[in-house]
């Protein structure tokens, strides 16, 4: 195969179609970036694949994430320019062909369930209710996109949180001299009445520990789920650890374009899911190594059933660390769905003394309620 | 490609920074087109040196803004100075009581100038860095957004200031916090990954040009080994760089289990992973550095 196109004018080309095929794949490119590119290109008057695929690298992509992906799309695409008697273009790995032009942004709002099936059509969500009292653990999986589509409309909900960095205040670090001369006008001038500007109270920083150990796996994914959607309001101060036998920062992953490529990211780094319990040694990692984690202002969410395989006197240790250090410490505890259920397994025991809060995440409902405690 | 943009990879190299093809590209890019340049990548892999080998090459200033929490548009772009205001009003009185009107009070002269509009209003092309955007808030970030498209700042009591001369910006992030798409598309984009073997000892014989060529190569090829390891904290350039020149002050000749003993401080930054390269790492590593190199 070669590596250079004959002249500028087909590298053009193939660019100009290369782009098509691009958004096609999903990848959300601007106007502004097609024509940095194509300036480039003429600029340069790069014929080489190498050099060509360098300056796509630099102009149409813009997160590291996606350099990857670029490579192997143009790849595809460049060995399907080459041989026109190749069939006729289809997106990568058997994708929907590229007609079906949906950026990253729809694809999101539409939630999971919002994506076209395997035979081609949505899955049916949208006149299926579901009952929001039915705990996940009995949820048939027929019914998952509409829950998750529910759970999409929960963290919309929440998605728009105005907030300002500081404010004119009669108390405050520093002066502010504009609010103060405004107010020496009744004054002839001689300012009296200092005015101080003072931090306008950014929302809560969250915290979320969940457990994804084989007991709570199903709870944990939807919570996770929600988690995930929350995440999208890129304002929000999230942090999101998984526990099982080990603690482990799933924060990075969340930037996935789809909950599954997070979970699928999270799993090639983190080897813990379905493990056992260690709810203690997680907290112990959570103060130890991630301090920043955890501040004056946080509020730290743990879920967890509370059966720890673990030392209780380190459980006991950590968590009175944990909440002398957060604004407040939550516990989600599937288990307490049950109207029968009390915290007896010892785990649970130790810890209830040290939390604000203790709640169930085992329904939607529940979901719903700790998103409005969390964030509303 | 072109001559300039081999120009460009000669100069860099002239200036003591071992570039690929890709930060070639993206400089001259950058310039050609006039866009800012957001530089990815982990910590000390050089991102903040392509803006200070770049002002070196181009002769000029170089305006660097550290980003921080909190960091807002009066410590960054400008700022009217109060203080001199009311006491030109105070002068103005005991004077000539002459008539004066607000808009006297809003000129340049009363403008403090911060990095941002120092740029923009130098008399020659400076390089503008923007280090560590990622640590500023958002708010900020939208703030910037003029700026880096249009290179002009917007002053509700002047008017628009245009740029002298435009320019070159550079920002750097660490991906402490995901930047917003709207900054993002504005920029052109260039990801540095840690280097690679042949570029890690090009480095290091450049920045250590005392070094021996055997003590360098299994320098480099002992952070390249310890790359491949699950660490909290890798090692940069920067470090590596770091470690050899301690080698060195320590007259070391070739590596062995004194001389990484006392110096691994130098390179690893996580207490975890020093204990874990003290018990687990170190004898193997070693061995695999003497069976490259024949030690």
């Amino acid at each position: 195969m070669s590596t250079a196109f004959e002249s500028c004018e087909t590298s053009v080309d193939f660019s100009l179609r290369l782009f098509g095929y691009l958004r096609g794949n999903g990848f959300a490119l601007g106007s502004q970036q097609t024509i940095a590119c194509m300036q480039a290109l003429t600029r340069l008057r790069a014929v080489k694949h190498a050099e060509l695929l360098r300056l796509y690298r630099l102009t149409l992509v813009n997160r590291q994430e996606d350099l990857y992906r670029l490579q192997r799309l143009f790849a595809t695409f460049l060995e399907r320019y080459l041989d026109p008697l190749a069939p006729p273009q289809r997106g990568a790995d058997g994708e929907a062909p590229p007609q079906a032009l949906i950026t990253q942004r729809q694809v999101h709002a539409a939630g999971e369930g919002g994506e076209a099936g395997e035979d081609g059509h949505t899955a049916g969500y949208s006149t299926a209710e579901v009952d929001s009292s039915v705990d996940f653990r009995l949820l048939e999986e027929r019914n998952y996109p509409a829950v998750i589509a529910e759970l999409a409309r929960i963290a919309r909900r929440y998605a728009s949180l105005a907030r300002r960095k500081t404010h004119v205040a009669k108390r405050g670090r520093h002066v502010d001299l504009r609010a103060s001369l405004r107010g020496s006008v009744t004054t002839d001038g001689d300012i009296f009445n200092w005015r101080y500007r003072a931090r306008e109270r950014a929302h809560t920083r969250l915290t979320v520990v969940v457990d994804v150990s084989g007991s709570m796996e199903i709870y944990s994914m939807f919570l996770l789920n929600l988690l995930y959607l929350l995440h999208q309001n890129r304002s929000l101060k999230l942090e999101v650890f998984a526990f099982s036998t080990h603690l482990a920062r799933l924060t990075p992953y969340l930037r996935a374009r789809s909950f599954r490529a997070m979970l699928d990211n999270a799993a090639r780094h983190y080897h813990g899911w379905a493990g056992g319990t260690r709810i203690g040694h997680a907290l112990e990692c959570l103060n130890r190594d991630w301090p920043l984690a955890v501040a004056k202002d946080t509020v730290v969410s743990i879920m967890s059933d509370g059966w720890d395989t673990g030392d209780i006197t380190l459980l006991e240790r950590e968590m009175a660390r944990l909440a002398s250090r957060a604004r407040a410490v939550m516990w989600l505890n599937p288990l307490k769905g049950d109207p029968a259920y009390e915290p007896l397994a010892l785990g649970m025991a130790t810890a209830r003394p040290y939390l604000d809060e203790f709640v169930s995440a085992h329904n939607l409902a529940s979901l719903d309620a700790f998103a409005e405690r969390l964030l509303g | 490609m072109t001559d300039t943009h081999d120009a460009v990879l000669a100069n860099l190299r002239a200036h003591g920074y071992v570039a690929d093809d890709e930060i070639a590209t993206a400089l001259y890019l950058a310039d050609e087109l006039g866009k800012p340049l957001l530089i990815e990548g982990e910590a000390g892999v050089g991102k903040t040196e392509i803006a200070r080998v770049l002002a070196r090459i181009k002769d000029t200033r170089l305006v660097r803004l550290q980003c921080y929490e909190g960091l807002d548009f009066n410590s960054a772009l400008y700022e009217w100075n109060y203080q001199k205001q009311i006491l030109s009003l105070r002068l103005h009185e005991v004077r000539d009581r002459a008539a004066l009107s607000l808009a006297d009070f809003y000129t340049e002269d009363y403008l403090s100038y911060r990095p941002l509009s120092q740029a923009l209003l130098a008399e020659q092309p400076v390089v503008l860095l923007l280090d560590e955007i990622d640590r500023a808030d958002e708010e900020f970030e939208a703030l910037l957004l003029e700026t880096l498209a249009e290179y002009q700042l917007s002053i509700p009591e002047l008017g628009t200031l245009t740029a002298r001369s435009r320019p070159t910006i550079l920002l750097t992030s660490n991906r402490t916090r995901e930047l917003s798409d709207a900054l993002r598309r504005r920029c052109l984009y260039l990801w540095l990954d840690y280097p690679g073997y042949d570029k890690e000892l090009a480095v290091i014989r450049l920045k250590v040009p005392e070094v021996s060529q055997s003590l360098a190569a299994q320098a480099a090829s002992l952070v390249q080994a310890l790359r491949g390891q699950q660490l909290n904290k890798m090692p940069g350039l920067s470090e590596a760089i770091d470690w050899t020149r301690a080698l060195l002050s320590l007259k070391v000749s070739a590596l062995d289990r004194r001389a990484l003993e006392t110096t691994i401080g130098c390179l690893l930054k996580d207490h975890q992973d020093i204990v874990r390269f003290k018990r687990d790492l170190m004898l193997p590593l070693l061995e695999k550095v003497a069976g490259e190199h024949g030690v």
